[in-house]
């Protein structure tokens, strides 16, 4: 077996894998991000199909990245988004309202649920936010009920984030955290920002494997020692490798985290964090392609009143890149059950009724469904996890072996943000704990 | 060999309906796959993130 040696490996080329991986080839480290996919970017990129630029899982790309990722990194960020003028549209009942920016809770909740109702949740947001945030121990649905019994209410902020299965706490500290938060566009689709974080990583000495995957994480001691990979999988050149490296940093997951590394070879307290903590986010995401823009405006429209979808956001209105000249596509989700039994055809069938009614002009312009997804298993969910059910540590019972992503990352985050962040810690971590090889 | 879908591990990405060749695999559920259509060219099972797609020997 071949064998080759590296100050870190890590596993997943997601947001927290390439930020891990890029601030440390900067400080100086002997990196490789090995990628079981043919592509970087994970659940935060896209795929070309027809012509259109689809995404793998995230809508839209949260500003944030930008000051977490790329300004560190001096990577471009400005030149390769374009920011919607109305950042959040809200679809209420039907009916689209461009609420101003400032205090647009309050008014979609008014809007949506009367007066008294919008005072009521505002007041019990603020007593959370400046008094004290619940636990976890109750959904945010079943904190609202202390203060609103209006389901049009409840809806408005459901239409933000999931609130039947999320842990009130963790929800409302990510709202607070992210109350200011705008959202933009990949001119070139998601996969090409990511491909930039892999060039910087690339540009200091780093390698980035794609259909590459982890197979082991090799464990001696309580410690972390390497990894075995399948490099070039299901072409001429497939070889197993064994990677020695002073410490492993996993993008793929808590449980996958697991199964490489044996269960034997943990804490049997971290076994137990893993396994009775995280709770599998799935959700309906589709996209279709129209003929015309089927949505007045090309920013995140929050949806309540709807039987199911939540949210959709018509990209190519701004970004006609896209798409092929003269086409557009629009992207929808909904939060389905958290578990079985599910039935798929009717969240679709419901969803596409949903937004007829929002977008009179679906039958006239549209002319196919690209892509449908729901994102059901814990090994590549929407979300590994809820709010508020994330692992409180990015360290394992191992020593040197840590988990990034979604799953661990700080409160107060969430998505591509917090998975970058994620990675950015244990980076920072590393960097206190271990010295780079002279190169 | 054929291709065959664990449905087990399938998490319903759909990534595979959009990076096949052979326009050979459809469904707004699991995926279905035309046999007729494949040509085994196995972009499915490598573009399949839970390892759901696989070669059958």
């Amino acid at each position: 077996m071949d064998r080759a040696k590296f100050d870190v490996v890590i596993i997943g080329a997601g947001a927290g894998g390439l930020s891990a991986g890029a601030f440390l080839s900067r400080a100086g480290y002997k990196v490789l991000v090995t990628e079981q996919l043919p592509f970087v970017g994970g659940r935060g990129s896209s795929l070309e199909y027809k012509g259109f630029q689809v995404s793998t899982g995230v809508g839209a790309w949260l500003l944030p990245l930008k000051d977490i990722v790329f300004d560190p990194l001096g990577a471009p960020f400005d030149s390769l988004i374009r920011i919607p003028e109305v950042n959040t549209p809200y679809y209420i009942n039907g009916k689209c309202y461009d609420i101003p920016y400032r205090g647009k809770l309050r008014a979609a909740l008014k809007i949506a649920a009367g007066e008294k109702e919008a005072d009521n949740v505002m007041r019990a947001l603020k007593k959370a936010f400046t008094w004290e945030l619940p636990s976890d121990k109750i959904s945010l649905r079943d904190w609202l009920l202390q203060y609103t019994k209006s389901e049009e209410a409840i809806g408005v902020v459901n239409a933000n984030w999931q609130v039947t299965e999320t842990g009130a706490g963790g929800t409302l500290e990510l709202f607070k955290k992210m109350g200011s938060i705008n959202f933009g566009f990949a001119i070139n689709g998601n996969r090409s920002m990511w491909e930039v974080i892999a060039d910087v990583i690339r540009a200091n000495g780093g390698e980035v494997w794609t259909s590459a995957r982890a197979t082991k994480i090799l464990i001696e001691d309580e410690a972390v020692k390497g990894v075995l990979v399948t490099k070039n999988l299901l072409k001429k050149g497939e070889a197993q490798v064994q990677i020695d490296a002073q410490a492993v940093v996993s993008d793929a997951g808590p449980y996958t985290t697991l199964k490489l590394g044996g269960e034997e070879n943990f804490c049997q307290s971290h076994i137990k964090d893993v396994k009775e903590t995280l709770k599998t986010f799935p959700w309906l995401a589709f996209q279709v392609s129209s003929s015309a823009p089927i949505l007045p405006s090309s920013g995140i429209g929050f949806v309540s009143g709807s039987r199911i979808i939540n949210w959709l956001l018509s990209p190519t209105l701004l970004c006609p890149e896209l798409a092929p000249k003269g086409k557009h596509i629009t992207y929808v989700g909904a939060w389905i059950p958290a578990n079985p039994p599910w039935n798929f055809s009717k969240y679709l069938e419901m969803a596409i009724q949903d937004v007829r009614e929002i977008a009179p002009d679906y039958d006239k312009y549209v002319e196919e469904i690209l892509h449908v997804a729901y994102f059901i298993r814990q090994d590549w969910p929407m979300y590994r996890s809820y709010d508020g059910y994330s692992l409180s540590s990015t360290k394992t019972s191992v020593i040197n072996l840590y988990n990034i992503g979604d799953a661990v990352f700080p409160r107060g985050y969430s998505g591509q943000p917090g998975a970058a962040q994620s990675g950015k810690d244990v980076a920072e971590d590393i960097q206190k704990r271990i010295k780079p090889s002279a190169r | 060999m054929a291709v065959k879908l664990i449905e087990e591990l399938c998490s319903i990405c759909s990534q595979c309906i959009l990076v096949c060749n052979d326009d050979a695999i459809k469904g707004w559920e699991f995926p279905v796959i035309d046999h007729e259509k494949c040509t085994e060219c196995y972009r499915c099972v490598l573009y399949c993130p839970t390892q759901a797609m696989v070669k059958e020997d």
